[in-house]
């Protein structure tokens, strides 16, 4: 009896604990919480692919719902990174959110350009509906270079990003960059018109690999190809970036791990 | 009637091996197949032919070495290659009683002949071209391995062998045992063997490093007799390498092991429309692993581990017919189921492990029927014809193999062939001195999977990473021969001429824009189909026994290849004579082999990669003895191998690397 009396119970906890789990959109279910803020009546709840943020290229999804929690899905937002390094701050490239309606989420993303140190702190502002809402975000130093800053020729900076895939694997992959272009040091935009002269090498072996397809504009600074991984191990991922045949940046790369 | 004409139409060349299998090829063969008798039990030392024991410690390698015809491809010790007529790998078929069985190694380091030794066979068939006796479409021909089976109602119930073997360069020893049951409705044999080397010493006194091996091999065999006329047969083998050097490559191997096993139903009725009808089942599995951890540094520029496995399971079903007193027919369905897989794990010093498919897990579905049909017409006149054809499918059969090759191809990979080849071999006696022969055939091969879906294979031999092609053609060619045989009662001399006409040739052509893979190879070569290519030689044969105590035997071969774009065709070997003397004198056996080979100039370096080679001469001399103590009988062999301890090599031996010098061999069997 006593048995049975004990299993119910436990069945029931463990039931609730399983319908809490299932309340969460299922979509958020491999996303992570990175903070949560509540003001102007709004939970503003901040998501990422990770539980850390690093740099690089980062999908920041953003939801929002009022305090009787339901969710608001026809907002404007917009993402602004801020690097305060106390004597000068600056902003680093970012694609604006858009409500995905798989995801149930605003998803946009940044490309954080810098760790956080004793330099300097960042913050990401959103803007919902006009209100900035101010997330302070500790972004670590991620264990591979998968992005940039290049002084091109033509006295522009650019910033290149690798747009992370789902999972790398053996043989023929979706290749995707991201070109950002300095327009001030609070403003970035999608850098256009570049010809991307691509080649993955691995570099502990000196060798390369066959059949690759250059990144070519996508719009909005966004660069697609395919990339060939003859084996597993460490890439390096080279782009050249040319403008009417002229080299503007000789050799941008980052460096891959799978 | 049968027997009879077919040793009027038999074929029999006599090999120098030196002095050990030629008398007892008694086998009754057609023209274009050449059997090689290796074992040898105490019950059969009554025959007409034997003399002495064959000596079942020397290697399967040797053996297949001392045919006509076939040169080895030599990498080290251990595990040779055997090309015929300078046909090799996907050219031949390689079969054990039937079986398909394919290596697994990346590297050609483990042939199917490496899996078997002489003490597990009966006989080996050696086929040049396309005839009525392989198990598989072909061009070149190829070998079956014919497992000894026990046999049934034997006067002496328990008979075997013992053996004990020791070679001074490279310090081998070998030692060897086989014991037989035989009932009169039960019959098994297990034999075994061990084998073990040290570094050999080449001639001139240079220690070849890294040539040593070991090895053991052990074979189980049983016969039932299930009514009259109705047998089911087992056989299992087992073979397992270890610590295997090869001096020619950048790797050695850690362990090569083979398990074959088959079990098979036999109907022999013989009535005049069946003769006999066997149905086989089989699978054979091999697992081998390169290793270059014992390798100095400066030689290992990064480790790396490469190991491959092979899984074959199969059937045939073999019915010899009779139609009439002139139609001796054959048919024979075949099919089976090839796997490889082979990957290869580097560790960079400073980076992450590379993982890699090399074989990316590729699978070959094979179904084929022969029929052949040997026909008598006339008492002077035989003629066998047949047709063979395959079916034969390729694919990728797991999901990290397509994606591997997702960035090299697009679309299905999938391939599927039909294969057809088709003989006429004709025989026409002259006179009781001569005979006339003739051979026309249509051959064809498919692509093997590592020429379909390799992944930047290196070749040592040229210096290339090997990628596959899966849209390969398959291979063709038209195979003509012809010969004559004087035979007299105290020389025999036969000569025969031979011509291959291919079409679609496979071979590697260099691939512009890859690098490469391996660290120090110069490119990357992809196979691709050559419009044509030739192959010619000849092959003389001559075995004269002046006195009864004194034979004489002569092998002498040459072959010459060119493929459309003037290359050389790859290892083929120069003219090459092979001489022995053997004398007999009061029950001791005395033999001297004498070994010419030319050099062979007509090589292509931009074709494929390889060198001029020397010309060499070495001589090897040996004596033996039988002692018979009532029915045991006691034999002792001794060989001293280029008693000149020579320097040399042989045109297909990889990077020239040199052959043991001066070697003697004591050899001790008692067998009861």
């Amino acid at each position: 009896m006593n048995r049975i009396f004990f299993f119910s119970i436990f069945s029931a906890i463990l039931f609730t604990a399983c319908e809490k789990e299932n309340t969460k959109p299922s979509s958020l279910i491999d996303k992570h919480k990175i903070s949560v803020i509540t003001e102007n009546n709004i939970v503003t709840t901040l998501w990422a692919d990770n539980t850390t943020l690093q740099t690089g290229y980062n999908r920041l999804y953003i939801s929002l719902e009022d305090m009787q929690g339901n969710e608001m899905k026809n907002a404007v937002l917009t993402y602004s990174p801020l690097m305060d390094m106390g004597t000068k701050k600056h902003s680093s490239p970012a694609e604006q959110p858009h409500y995905n309606n798989d995801l149930k989420l605003y998803e946009g993303a940044v490309v954080f350009t810098m760790p956080t140190s004793e330099m300097g702190s960042w913050q990401l502002d959103v803007s919902v509906n006009g209100k900035i809402i101010t997330f302070p975000l500790t972004i670590q130093d991620a264990p591979r270079k998968n992005s940039g800053v290049y002084a091109g020729t033509d006295e522009n900076k650019y910033v290149l990003a690798l747009i992370p895939p789902v999972k790398w694997q053996v043989g023929l992959n979706d290749l995707e960059i991201l070109i950002s272009r300095q327009v001030s040091m609070m403003e970035f935009t999608g850098a256009e018109g570049f010809t991307v002269v691509f080649t993955p090498e691995m570099p502990s072996m000196d060798h390369g690999s066959p059949n690759n397809i250059s990144p070519v504009s996508t719009g909005n600074g966004r660069y697609k190809g395919k990339v060939n991984y003859t084996m597993t191990g460490d890439w390096r991922l080279h782009f050249k970036l040319k403008k009417n045949d002229e080299v503007i940046v000789e050799d941008a790369y980052v460096d891959i791990l799978f | 009637m049968t027997l009879k004409n077919i040793a009027v139409f038999t074929f029999m060349l006599c090999i120098a091996v030196t002095t050990r299998a030629q008398e007892d090829t008694t086998a009754a063969k057609t023209i274009t197949l050449l059997e090689v008798v290796v074992q040898h039990d105490a019950k059969l030392r009554n025959s007409r032919e034997k003399k002495q024991g064959a000596d079942l410690q020397i290697s399967t390698d040797q053996l297949l070495e001392s045919i006509a015809g076939v040169n080895m491809i030599r990498r080290g010790s251990y595990a040779w290659e055997p090309t015929i007529r300078g046909l090799n790998a996907g050219q031949i078929n390689v079969t054990i009683s039937g079986m398909a069985i394919v290596g697994a190694c990346t590297d050609r380091m483990d042939p199917a002949s490496s899996y078997i030794e002489p003490n597990n066979l009966q006989s080996i068939s050696v086929s040049y071209g396309v005839n009525n006796q392989s198990y598989g479409s072909s061009i070149g021909g190829g070998f079956n391995f014919k497992l000894k089976q026990p046999e049934l109602g034997n006067e002496k119930k328990i008979t075997g062998l013992a053996g004990l073997g020791y070679e001074t360069n490279a310090h081998a020893m070998q030692t060897l045992a086989a014991v037989e049951y035989s009932g009169k409705r039960f019959a098994i044999r297990g034999n075994g063997i061990f084998r073990k080397a040290g570094s050999y010493t080449a001639g001139g006194g240079e220690k070849i490093p890294f040539s040593q091996y070991a090895k053991w091999n052990g074979g189980l065999s049983a016969i039932y007799r299930l009514a009259d006329h109705h047998f089911i047969t087992l056989d299992y083998i087992q073979d397992e390498g270890r610590d295997i050097g090869y001096p020619a490559l950048l790797m050695d191997v850690a362990f090569a092991k083979a398990k074959i096993g088959s079990v098979s139903y036999q109907y022999k009725p013989h009535n005049k429309r069946l003769h006999s009808w066997e149905t086989k089942w089989y699978y054979n599995t091999i697992d081998h692993a390169m290793d270059d951890t014992h390798r100095p540094k400066n030689q290992v520029s990064i480790h790396m581990d490469m190991p491959g496995t092979s899984q074959t399971m199969g059937f045939y079903s073999d019915a010899q017919w009779g139609l009439g007193s002139r139609h001796h027919i054959t048919t024979r369905l075949n099919g089976y189921r090839n796997r490889l897989h082979a990957e290869m794990t580097m560790y960079p010093e400073n980076a992450a492990p590379m993982f890699m498919l090399t074989i990316p897990d590729a699978q070959r579905d094979v179904i084929g029927l022969d029929i052949s049909d040997r026909i008598e017409l006339s008492s002077k006149a035989e003629i066998i014809a047949g047709i063979r054809t395959d079916y034969t499918g390729s694919s990728l059969y797991s999901a990290e193999g397509k994606q591997l090759l997702s960035g090299m191809y697009t679309g299905n990979l999938n391939r599927s062939r039909f294969l057809f080849n088709a003989y006429v071999n004709g025989q026409y006696r002259v006179s009781d001195h001569w005979l006339l022969y003739t051979n026309v055939a249509k051959g064809m091969r498919g692509a093997t999977l590592q020429e379909m879906y390799g992944f930047y294979l290196f070749n040592r031999m040229d210096g290339y990473d090997y990628l596959g092609n899966p849209g390969l053609s398959n291979e063709e060619s038209w195979n003509l021969g012809t010969g004559v045989r004087f035979q007299q009662k105290k020389i025999t001399v036969d000569g025969q001429a031979f011509a291959y006409l291919f079409r679609d040739y496979i071979a590697g052509k260099p691939r512009e824009g890859y690098s490469v893979m391996t660290s120090g190879a110069k490119g990357v070569k992809q196979y691709i189909n050559i419009a044509s290519a030739v192959l010619y030689g000849a092959e003389a044969t001559v075995s004269a026994r002046p006195f009864s105590f004194l034979r004489i035997n002569s092998i002498n071969t040459y072959s010459r290849g060119q493929d459309a774009d003037h290359h050389a065709l790859p290892l083929i070997a120069p003219f090459k004579s092979e001489n022995t003397v053997t004398a007999l004198w009061k029950g001791y056996r005395f033999h001297t082999t004498a070994v010419y080979s030319a050099a062979q100039r007509h090589v292509s370096y931009t074709g494929y990669g390889e060198l001029p080679s020397e010309s060499f001469f070495i001589l090897h001399l040996g004596a033996g003895k039988s002692f018979t103590i009532r029915t045991t009988v006691l034999d002792f062999n001794v060989r001293m191998m280029n008693v000149f301890d020579k320097k040399y090599y042989e045109h297909l031996d990889i990077v020239k690397l040199s052959r043991p010098g001066r070697n003697l061999e004591i050899h001790t069997t008692i067998r009861f």
